[in-house]
């Protein structure tokens, strides 16, 4: 994402501010940044109320660590990196993680309906931890290797399962736009 | 670029944001709040203890005074004592003592709650130059 210089001349001051304990610079970057560390964490959950947990925890953390965070770089992608290791560690915490490939039980079960084809729909169907990998490095540029890592796996075993999890989307948005068609 | 692979990801990042609830912030506020009173409760409890640290010497320093003036049989103290040089340790300590104030004052702390982190910044003072202050004495006087 291209952050606009002034921007980020912006949130220098306001990290500056925020560490003196200035309550507006805090509330400002929250406006600033939440929309976007929400719509993550929920991308990564598929679920409201998990999303707002993990928002809230990320802005706690930014307010713990705001000493240590450089205020020479953009502030998203810090706080979207501890957004997403949050809803890792929710999902390891829940049991929900599996590292098995076959593909039967990597998605979730129940049937498509109709109107569940809408991508973010396609999304919700994936079994969560496939969900988390296939967005962390499709719209946020993980490396295999670091999912590998984060997920206590191989980067081949977080390739095979984007590979995977790709082929089923593309199966499913060419069998939308079809139906569209028809 | 139309491949498939594109396409996907056009689709994927088109998906609309998803703005949090308007209480998130009321309750992230509650959090916050609760944790500045915590860490005011914290620098308390830490300024009773820098109190304490510093009163040690200072009492030391009343015990062993009256020794030293007959040790010093005569000698005149100097008449101003010289320039205190603050150590790094105590210059962190104030500082982050001036972070804690800082941020009392913007939640509009009571004077009885800043009170003990005032108490602690001056305690910092005596307690240095009672360090760093050379003693006199007879037999560094020869």
């Amino acid at each position: 994402m291209d952050i606009p210089a002034h921007a980020l001349l912006d949130e220098t001051t306001l990290l500056r501010k925020a560490r003196w304990g200035n309550h507006a610079a805090f509330a400002e970057l929250y406006r600033l940044h939440a929309s976007a560390i929400h719509t993550l964490a929920y991308r990564l959950t598929s679920n409201t109320a998990a999303a707002e947990d993990i928002t809230q925890e990320t802005f706690l953390k930014m307010l713990q660590f705001l000493n240590g965070i450089r205020d020479d770089v953009p502030l998203r992608p810090w706080l979207k990196k501890v957004a997403a290791n949050a809803a890792i560690d929710r999902l390891r915490k829940e049991r929900r993680f599996s590292a098995s490939e076959d593909e039967s039980e990597w998605i979730a079960p129940g049937p498509a309906q109709a109107q569940e084809v809408e991508m973010s729909h396609m999304l919700r169907r994936l079994e969560p931890s496939v969900r988390v990998v296939v967005w962390l490095h499709e719209m946020e540029g993980w490396t295999h290797a670091e999912l590998g890592t984060r997920f206590g796996q191989s980067a081949s075993w977080s390739k095979s399962i984007v590979s995977r999890a790709l082929e089923r989307l593309r199966r499913e948005l060419h069998e939308e736009n079809q139906h569209e068609h028809a | 670029m139309n491949t498939p692979d594109a396409r996907l990801k056009r689709h994927l990042g088109s998906m609309p944001p998803v703005p949090p609830a308007t209480d998130l912030w009321p309750r992230l506020e509650l959090a916050r709040r609760r944790r500045v009173r915590r860490l005011k409760l914290s620098v308390g409890s830490a300024a009773a203890l820098l109190l304490c640290v510093a009163l040690v010497p200072l009492l030391g320093d009343m015990v062993d005074r009256p020794a030293r003036a007959s040790l010093a049989a005569g000698a005149p103290e100097p008449a101003v004592a010289p320039l205190q040089v603050l150590d790094q340790d105590t210059v962190e300590q104030i500082r982050a003592l001036d972070r804690a104030l800082q941020a009392a004052y913007d939640e509009g702390a009571s004077d009885d709650e800043l009170e003990p982190i005032w108490k602690a910044r001056r305690a910092l003072l005596p307690r240095q130059a009672s360090i760093s202050t050379p003693i006199t004495t007879s037999s560094n006087k020869s």
